[in-house]
């Protein structure tokens, strides 16, 4: 093996050189075809550390992108929640407002005014975080201020807040919300150790009138341990509106209420009025009917044994005798119908006049009272005309109502006329289902003064103080005609000149409906 | 011929008033002033016809004509009301009470003697017409005013 120690370089040279041998190649072929292997094997690496680098770089930037959108993603997730916790904020506080508001509408609704001012307080306190509170009313005749609810004052001992001078006042005339700062010193004594509950000390106060068109109703005054916000000031504002109109609705209750009182009490008097009035119309009543039936029987008497003198049938009488007994029955038969007329009113007044429905003749009806009256109309040598269709009119309607109106209309026309005439003309009117009939009553005496009609035909009415002295009456005839006229459902009234004459219509439905 | 008629009316100078016109045109007139008294004359002397007012002490004019009508021998007799009593309704309130007819107070005396006779029988209508002048003096041999004595 000493050839075999010779060198290590020989020995692997020949190795070296025996390989190609060993494989079959020829050693310097061998050898550059190695190199050849490597030189390509090393291009290929590089061209896959190439491919390699560009990989990553695209990777990287797809990392990038991606990453960019996942960044912005997240972005608008955080502004989502936010705005969704902003809107859950805005719920909470919009939610609280309702309550308040409506919580505030209860109070109102109760119209207590004390309680509905300290709940409003409490409320304030417990739900806009406003610890201290006060109200203050307006006296809306001295414009002074009275205190009607605290909150969050130690108990006891404290009445209000006192401020700098006039600043409620400044308030109330202004109608704008005052802000004082470091109020825990414009505070009395005992708002100083202010907040029991939030003993922390108060930072601001808001002087807040509340208005109602213009005029200041009342004061509310908070203070908070904080300045108040944009939006505490803005829920306050609101506050205050609405306090306003409720304050004014409660104020109109107040007042409604005391009506309503007063009226009660008004109308409690008014029935007591009434029933005094009633009882006093039943003793009129009773009276009327009374003294008319006492009345009446002296005057039978009169008339009655007027009569038989008259009749001669206790033995003749001389010219002057016939003529006194004449006077004599002329005046008690004139206060008989007086006693009858007053007794009519009394009837008709106390609603004790029933209609009595027949069918009427007018022309026979009229020709009766034509005989009664002639002879008075003659006595004063006065025409009497009377002025009738020849065909019979039929009305349905109360006899004795229509004949007493029509003596009555009569009669005063011929007592009012001096000369000249006196005529009745009837007439058809075809208005409505069946018609009306028209009775007209012409004189041509002294007439009516224009200022004067409007009392015509009110009741003991004579139209001036010399008639009376001319003309007997009682002022009850016309106001009787005209009582009765309506009762028949009919209408009367007049037209005059004064001077030349008067014209009464009397106006009666054929039917009565 | 005339007639006997009964009166009942509690008022005297009432009372003088018609027996007077009615004595004055021949008729004889029998006088009661309640209707207690007037119910007893009227079955005792049978008149010819009843003259009653309404207002009565004891027993009024419904009263009366009501016991009148209710006995077989005086439910003949004609019953008439005079009153004062002039309400509307109170005609027809009397008829159905049973009276036979109605005058109103005041009686008119030139009328009166002739609205009863209505009443009468042809031949117990009085003699003379109205208007006529009497011979003078009071009527003779008027029978005594009720009560009558019991026999």
């Amino acid at each position: 093996m000493a050839a075999g120690f010779s060198s290590i370089p020989a020995v692997l040279g020949s190795i070296i050189r025996s390989i190609p041998e060993a494989l079959g190649l020829p050693l310097a072929g061998q050898l550059r075809s190695l190199r050849e292997v490597v030189k390509a094997e090393s291009c290929a690496r590089q061209a896959i550390e190439r491919e390699l680098r560009t990989a990553y770089s695209s990777m990287e930037a797809r990392i990038d992108a991606r990453t960019a959108v996942l960044t912005r993603h997240n972005a608008h997730l955080r502004e989502r929640i936010r705005q969704q916790c902003a809107f859950e904020a805005t719920f909470r506080e919009t939610e609280r407002t309702l309550q308040s508001a409506q919580r505030l509408t209860q109070y109102y609704a109760d119209f207590d005014k004390r309680r509905a001012a300290s709940d409003l307080l409490a409320l304030l306190a417990e739900n806009h975080a406003i610890p201290t509170s006060a109200i203050y009313r307006r006296d809306r005749r001295t414009g002074d201020f009275k205190c009607v609810a605290v909150h969050g004052m130690p108990d006891g001992g404290f009445s209000s807040f006192s401020f700098p001078a006039g600043v409620l006042t400044k308030a109330a005339e202004s109608g704008r919300i005052i802000r004082l700062a470091c109020i825990d010193r414009s505070l009395s004594n005992p708002a100083d150790s202010i907040s029991a509950d939030a003993k922390a000390p108060l930072v601001e106060t808001l002087v807040v009138p509340t208005m109602y068109r213009e005029s200041c109703l009342s004061i509310v005054v908070v203070a908070g341990v904080r300045r108040f916000t944009a939006a505490e000031l803005a829920f306050i504002d609101s506050l205050r509106d609405q306090l306003g109109v409720a304050q004014h609705n409660l104020q109109l209750y107040a007042d409604s209420k005391r009506l309503a009182n007063e009226l009660h009490v008004r109308n409690i008097e008014i029935a007591e009025k009434n029933l005094q009035l009633q009882d006093i119309s039943r003793t009129k009543s009773e009276f009327v009917a009374n003294m008319s039936h006492e009345l009446r029987t002296p005057l039978n008497a009169i008339l009655g044994f007027t009569g038989t003198l008259l009749m001669q049938l206790p033995g003749p009488l001389n010219a002057d005798q016939e003529k006194q007994l004449g006077t004599i029955q002329s005046s008690a038969r004139h206060l008989l119908s007086l006693i009858n007329d007053l007794l009519d009113v009394e009837k008709i007044e106390s609603g004790k006049f029933q209609v009595q429905l027949e069918e009427v003749v007018l022309q026979s009806l009229i020709h009766e009272v034509f005989e009664t009256l002639q002879p008075l109309a003659a006595q004063k040598k006065l025409g009497f005309k009377l002025s009738l269709p020849k065909a019979d009119i039929r009305v349905l309607t109360d006899r004795r109502a229509v004949h007493q109106m029509l003596i009555n209309l009569l009669n005063n026309a011929i007592k009012f006329t001096e000369h000249g005439q006196v005529s009745l003309q009837v007439s058809r009117r075809r208005t409505g289902a069946s018609g009306t009939v028209e009775l007209l009553v012409a004189d041509t005496g002294i007439g009516i003064k224009p200022e004067l009609q409007g009392q015509l035909f009110q009741a003991f009415t004579q139209l001036d103080g010399t008639s009376t002295r001319n003309f007997h009456g009682t002022g009850l005839g016309l106001y009787l005609s005209r009582r009765l006229a309506t009762l028949v459902g009919g209408n009367l009234h007049c037209e005059s000149q004064y001077g030349k004459g008067s014209v009464f219509t009397l106006a009666l439905p054929v039917q009565r409906t | 011929m005339s007639a006997r008629i009964l009166i009942i009316e509690d008022n005297a100078t009432n009372m003088e008033l018609m027996r007077y016109l009615l004595q004055a045109f021949g008729h004889t007139t029998l006088a009661a002033s309640d209707g207690r008294q007037g119910l007893v004359a009227a079955r005792y002397e049978m008149p010819d016809l009843i003259i009653c007012d309404i207002h009565l002490p004891k027993l009024d004019g419904f009263g009366v004509v009501r016991k009148l009508k209710e006995d077989l021998c005086t439910r003949v007799l004609p019953v008439i009301a005079v009153t004062a009593h002039a309400m509307v309704g109170d005609r027809d309130k009397l008829l159905d009470a049973g009276f036979d007819g109605y005058i109103c107070k005041p009686i008119e005396p030139e009328l009166f003697v002739t609205q009863i006779d209505a009443f009468l029988p042809l031949e117990r209508r009085s003699a003379r017409a109205a208007g006529v002048r009497p011979a003078g003096g009071e009527p003779s041999a008027q029978p005594p005013d009720y009560p009558i004595p019991m026999r």
